[in-house]
Parts: structure tokens; sequence; C-alpha cells
């Protein structure tokens, strides 16, 4: 057995001749890792793929099969899992976890008109319980019905308005109060809130590399820079190390691909990538997509 | 009213679990709200808005999992605590993530499990199905091969592999097979019985399968190829391996093949092992040439309904030409309500609107409303004689329109409508916005696999759709009608009730849901 591709976020960490981790939760297709030091980082199988936090395994079945709570060690070369079985490092290719925003300025037109029709595409095909799905009558019953969740998605409709108002403002403080209140605001392991945020620094570095001379008083690094710092403390481990990945521009594999075809005219591909970056998680890529769509909308000037 | 709290420190399920596990929660008696989250500042905000929050809880962290029930008691409260464990397991487990499921990972353990198996279901990602066919093969099963996107040489090789070994290889792409009375996949309740079919479309052999059981008689085998098995390539060699089957089982007294036209040197080839099967066969190829089926001496019909009525009457004994007249009229019978949904409706309500969750039943739509005027059109148009292609992210307006949603541009990253309806209850609902659609055109189709409660789900849809209507001064006539039986699971009575309730008429078959809405539009025009 062995992992095929590492993320290059997480590569120097594995890599490390030390290396230690403890399982921190464990499902089908995923395994999530914490070191001593605070690092997450997941071994995955070929379904989930590519991400900036991820190491795939050549297979991810029953041998490799982890518990929350078992310890892996490493030497750089190879990972020893519990029970003995052993991962082999040295044929893992790396694989860089940030899209190439910069080739999407050659084709501006065709990318804001991609942006529109994503615009209209999303709320019809958002699930009932994702932020997207907000304003649509279908989002009645969302969260099985429980009240509390329900104002969950009222308040994030709130608080993302806010935050946009603030950053097309300049109002750095705001923008940081915003951020916290929407940072783990959400069921699961990576909370719904935490979701549109990453997907409004991925659109944020989106807009970067579409504008070659962007006017925003505020920077991409300043906005992701407030995120981060509001987010600290109020969210999941895991939540926060993938929005410290969003913050850097990281991305997984679906979104790579969108982010590519944002600059080619076909809306069957469009649709196809649309569609593989909104299967993530229960509601997850919608909720990211929202948050992406949003970087684009009137206020952000 | 008491607030039970239960936190859990470090345990990590997914928000579909924690969903799932909030609405069994909530159904529990005596409990009036209930949240299952991370325990994060903005969570707990939320619980302390709903409140939901207690001095335990409060003092939770992000990597705690909080459980808050509000209930009439504290008895209630703390039973419905007490069930947390049990549902986070099971509802992670349902969502096929459990590690500690004692659930064989490969087939070989499964045949250690089951060493008296014969046939393997498998369902896997399209790259990995042809090695699992071919080894479920190798070890003397036949398959039912769920699987899609199997290559069209792996799937010659994989039902030469299964013919070589008197084995049948269902699929890929099979969804429904009925087989010594255990439905596979997406499979209605139906008595066994003399009738034996042998089909390329999955809803094609559910409704004819259905249709059979509501007409009194029963169902020998069901084998469903794949939709691809009677092209050129692969030469329609699980539709023979099914002929052949039928012929030698005994409680087959008559066979009915249903497909899409099959290429024309696989239709000599499959006629003719059906004529020498030396049993009566009825042959439902949608849209082909009847003369071609009558000339090898079986008997052809058109639709799916007649394939049941007429394989029926066959196994009973009775003449045959009489139920193909019988279908055939059948809409007549409707004429009054038409009149009336026509009467009603507002000169620019022309074109009748079709959202198929059976792409059988939408090919077969295309073929009955072939000639209305003004033109059709679809996302899996039939030919070119019949409809158009609908081009990418067009509108169409001033036209028919009959969508299939389980194709693939409907359904990559998200369920097959038939077992979550909720793209097509938006697409129902917006259908009551436009203001050219004369009638809305809807299946339900019901059995093992499907949602537990589809025409409900269609019948809010309906009410909504009516409703945006009506605001804007117009009527919006539904036809609809429910592929199932009284024992599927979500009982076929109850479920037309449902649709009947919500002001849709609600018919026996597609081809008569397909005629009475054309009967609406010529009426009105």
């Amino acid at each position: 057995m062995s992992i095929q591709s590492i993320s290059l976020r997480i590569a120097p960490v594995l890599h490390h001749p030390q290396f230690t981790a403890q399982v921190e939760s464990a499902f089908a297709d995923a395994c999530n890792l914490l070191t001593p030091d605070g690092v997450m980082l997941a071994l995955v199988s070929h379904t989930i793929g590519n991400g900036p936090l991820n190491a795939v395994l050549s297979h991810f079945s029953e041998p490799t099969r982890l518990s929350a709570g078992d310890w892996l060690r490493g030497n750089g070369q190879t990972l020893w899992l519990p029970r003995g079985q052993q991962l082999s490092l040295t044929q893992a290719a790396l694989w860089q976890p940030i899209p190439a925003y910069h080739h999407l300025a050659a084709q501006p037109e065709t990318v804001t008109a991609n942006i529109a029709w994503l615009r209209g595409y999303l709320p019809l095909h958002a699930p009932p319980a994702s932020f997207a799905a907000i304003a649509s009558a279908s989002a009645s019953g969302a969260f099985g019905n429980s009240h509390s969740l329900a104002l969950g998605q009222m308040q994030a409709e709130r608080l993302a308005a806010g935050l946009l108002h603030a950053y097309a403002a300049a109002d750095l403080p705001a923008l940081h109060g915003y951020a916290g209140q929407l940072a783990g605001l959400g069921p699961g392991l990576t909370p719904a809130g935490d979701d549109w945020l990453a997907g409004w620094l991925m659109g944020l570095h989106t807009r970067a590399g579409l504008m070659s001379a962007t006017v925003h008083p505020l920077s991409t690094a300043d906005a992701a820079a407030a995120v981060l710092s509001a987010a600290q403390g109020r969210t999941t481990r895991l939540s926060l190390a993938f929005l410290q990945a969003a913050a850097d521009g990281a991305a997984n594999e679906a979104w790579h691909n969108l982010i590519t075809t944002l600059s080619k005219p076909s809306k069957r591909l469009l649709r196809a990538a649309t569609a593989q970056v909104m299967a993530h998680g229960a509601t997850s890529g919608s909720d990211m997509l929202a948050g992406f769509l949003a970087a684009f909308n009137n206020h952000s000037p | 009213m008491p607030v039970a709290t239960r936190i859990l420190s470090s345990a990590y399920f997914d928000s579909v679990t924690l969903m799932l596990v909030a609405k069994e929660l909530l159904a529990m008696p005596g409990v009036r709200d209930a949240a299952v989250v991370m325990g994060t500042q903005a969570n707990l905000g939320l619980l302390r808005d709903a409140t939901l929050l207690t001095s335990q809880s409060a003092a939770a962290t992000p990597n705690d999992l909080v459980a808050a029930v509000l209930a009439d008691d504290d008895h209630a409260a703390e039973a419905a605590l007490a069930a947390l464990d049990g549902l986070l397991t099971a509802s992670r487990s349902n969502a096929g993530s459990d590690a500690g499921a004692a659930r064989p990972r490969t087939l070989r353990a499964a045949l250690r499990q089951s060493p008296d198996a014969n046939l393997a279901v498998i369902s896997v990602a399209g790259r990995y199905a042809a090695r699992e066919a071919r080894s479920a093969l190798d070890h003397g099963l036949h398959v039912l091969l769920f699987s899609d996107n199997v290559s069209v040489e792996d799937e010659i090789e994989l039902k030469q592999r299964a013919a070589a070994r008197g084995l049948l290889c269902m699929g890929p792409d099979a969804g429904t097979a009925i087989i010594n009375g255990v439905g596979l996949g997406f499979a209605n309740d139906v008595t066994r019985g003399p009738v034996g079919i042998v089909s390329a479309a999955g809803t094609g052999l559910q409704s004819v399968s259905s249709d059979v059981a509501r007409r009194g008689s029963g169902v020998s085998q069901a084998i469903g190829t794949g939709g691809r098995d009677l092209s050129e390539a692969i030469g329609g060699q699980t539709m023979l391996a099914g002929i052949a089957a039928l012929q030698a089982d005994p409680a087959t007294k008559v066979i009915v093949l249903i497909s899409k036209p099959p290429a024309p040197a696989v239709t000599a080839r499959v006629l003719q092992a059906a004529k020498n099967s030396g049993k009566p066969v009825v042959v439902c190829f949608l849209g082909a040439d009847p003369g071609q089926i009558e000339k090898a001496g079986l008997i052809p019909v058109s639709t799916l309904e007649q394939a049941a009525a007429v394989a029926v009457a066959l196994a009973r004994g009775e003449e045959w030409c009489s139920p193909i007249i019988a279908c055939d009229q059948a809409p007549l019978a409707w004429l009054p309500q038409a009149r009336a949904a026509a009467a009603a409706l507002q000169p620019q309500q022309r074109f009748i609107h079709g959202l198929y969750s059976g792409g059988t039943f939408c090919y077969e739509a295309q073929l009955i409303l072939r000639n209305l005027p003004d033109g059709l059109y679809s996302n899996a148009p039939v030919s070119a004689a019949v409809s158009h292609p609908i081009p990418p992210d067009a509108v169409i307006h001033g036209h028919h329109v009959i969508l299939d949603l389980g194709a693939d541009e409907y359904t990559v990253g998200r369920l097959h409508p038939m077992l979550d309806p909720s793209l097509r209850n938006r697409m129902i609902g917006q259908t009551g916005d436009d203001a050219e659609v004369a009638v809305l055109l809807l299946d339900v189709v019901l059995g093992y696999g499907a949602h537990p409660n589809p025409a409900g789900e269609a019948a809010s849809a309906i009410r909504a759709a009516q409703a945006r209507a009506a605001a804007a001064g117009r009527t919006l006539p539904v036809v609809a009608f429910v592929c199932g039986t009284e024992e599927d699971p979500q009982r076929l009575s109850d479920q037309e009730a449902l649709l009947r309730e919500a002001g849709a008429l609600v018919v026996p078959s597609n081809a008569q849901a397909a005629r009475i809405a054309a009967l609406i539009v010529a009426e009105h025009s």
C-alpha cells in the first residue's frame, strides 16, 4: 500500500522524519489526523481525491481502516499504522492545491458570463437545507424542521449580507465581527457558516486573478486575515484548517476544475464542474458556492 | 418546559448525520424542539435563541458535540437523549460511513457469509464495476450490474464470460429485475405468475410488471438487460440469454420483450430467438415498425400498457386484439374532464409540460404526442422525426416540452428523482408561473428503493404550482399516473388518493395520461 499524491500544503508535515499524528475522526472514505503541533491533515480515498489537506491512498479499504484515537508514526518515507500496516510515501506525487487563478484574466467576458449563469443555476439546484436555498420557498423544512437551526439559516443570511456591506465599505472591524458570528454556524464538522466564508475567500482570490489591477481598498490578504482571526477558537479544528487553506486560495480538485472551467464557453462543462463542487458533503459544496458567488455581487466593488 | 442536554467530547459526525438525528429526536413523543450541533459559539448562540441552551451546554467547546432537547416533561427529554447514541450510530451506518458495521467489504467475504448465494448485485463506481462483475461471474454468480460508466468493451467481455458459464449478466446500468420473486434495485412488489419479462428499459419493466399485477396476473421472472444491450456492439446478448432462460422456465407461459427500437441486425436476431421459444411473445419495442414483428409471428404492441394487457389476456387463453382496442379507447372516457379543464384555460395556455422521473415514460410520451402541432422538445429526444433536442441552457417557449429528469444532466451530483424529488418539485412549482402551460404531465414511481412518499411530495408541489397559477388568474390542469402496486411499500391506492386530493387527474397508465393531456390541448384549441 502506498500514498499516491500529497498536497504541497501538508507534504512537509507528512515527510517529517519524526511524524506522529492521532486519528481525530474516521469516515468511510476519509480519516482526519491531528499532529501534536495542531496541524490537521487527512488520509483519503480516490473518491474524495486531492485537496489542500489530503494525502490520497492507493487503496483505502479494510486494512487501512482506522479508528478515532489511533496513533500513526512516520519517518518521512514510510507511515506506520496501528496493527502493523505500512504506507509508502516514496512514490507520492506532490499536488499543488492553489488553482491557477491568473489564467482567468485572459477571458474576462467568458468568466463574467459564467458567473452570471452560476447565479441562476445555484438557487435552482441547491439542497433545501443549504444557505444557497434560503431565499427559495423550498427552504421550509430545512434542518429537519428544527426551530433552532431554521433560525440559524435566517441568521446566516443576515450575517452574510452584513459581511458583504462591511467589505464594500472597507470596514475591517465590522468585517471581523460578522465573520466571527458566521464562523461555526450550522451543524456538522465543517459548519455551513464556515463553508460560506471559505467560498467567499475563494471568490476573492478568483476576482483578484480575473482583474489584474484591483481597485478595492482591502486586499484579499487583509480580508482573509480578518476572517481567520475572527474564526479562531469559534469553530471546529478541521473547519478552521479548511478556512486557513481557503484564505490562501487553496481548494480541492472539484474547485480547481470549476475555476478552470469558468474561462471556457461550454455550459455543459460548467454544469458538470458545478455539480461536482455541489456534490461535496450534504450542503457544504452549495454553501461554498453561495459564498463564492457573493464575492462577485454588487456589494463588492 | 424542561431542556435536557448531552455533551459528547471529541465526537465527530458529518452534517447529514446530525440533521438526521435531530429529525429523529424531533419525531419522538413529547419533544418540542431538538438540535444536535458542534459546540461552536455561533451554534451555542442559536441554542440560546431557541431556548435550548443550558449551563452545561454553555460550557461546550467547538470540538464537542451538543445535543439539546426541549420537551413537555423531564421524562420525554431524558428518553430522547437516551436514544441519542443509538440514533447516531444508526444514522451514520445508514449514511454508509460506519467504521464498525459488520458488513462484508469484499465479494469473497460476502460469499463466506452467504455461501448459497447465486446472484450478485453490484453497485460500485463505474471504473471498478467490470472488475467486480468479472469476479462474481468467476465465482459462478449471476450478476445484476447496477453501475453505469462501464465501457462497451467491458460489457461485451462480461456478457461473453457470462454466456460461457451459463450465467446471466444483467446490466451494466440495469436498475431493476425480479428474480424468483425477489425484487432487485428499483422493483415493485408483484405477485408471481405466468408472465416473463426481458427488458432493456428500467421503468418499462416496472410499468409492465406492475400493470400485470394490477390486472390480477403475475410475473415469473423479470430480467433487466441494461440500456445498451440491444445496440449493434453488444448484440442483445442478455436479451437473447433472457429469452432462452424464460423458454426453459416452466412457470413462464407468455414472454414480454421491452426496449427502444434495437439496432436492425439485433432486431432480426432477437425476433428469431423469440419465435423459436415456442411461447407466445409480446414485443414492445417502443416506436419500432410493427410489421417486422408481426412477420416473425410475434405480437407487436405500441405502449407499455398494451404490453401488460395483451400478456395477461394471452396467459388466460383469451384473444389478444380486444385488449389493444380497450387501451386505445380508454382515454375517451375522460373526455368530459378534459373538456372541463380546457374550458377553464386562458387563450395563451397551449402547451404540455411533462416532467418525468422515468426515462421510458418520457420516451413513450414523446411517441404518443409526436403529432401535436407546434412541435415537441425534450432533453432526451426520441429522434428527429419525433422531437427536437433542447439546446443547452435554452428556455423553450411556444412548444410542448417533455423532460426526463433522470437523465445525466439532472442527476450529476444529486440523487435520481425517484429517490429525491426536490428538483422536480421546484420545477413543478415554476410551472405555475408559466403562462403558456396548459397541462402538467407527471409520473410517480413506487417500489422498493424509491422515495417513501413520492405522491405526497408531488402533491405539495402541485398545490404550490396551482396556487401560483391562480394568483395570476389561471388554472393549471395536472394529469398524472402512478407506476406501482397495492403491495408496494407506498401502496398504490394511497398514493393515487394523495394526487387526487391535490386536484390531479389520476389515470392508470402513462399512455393514457399523455393522450388525455393531448385531448385537453386539442379541446382548448
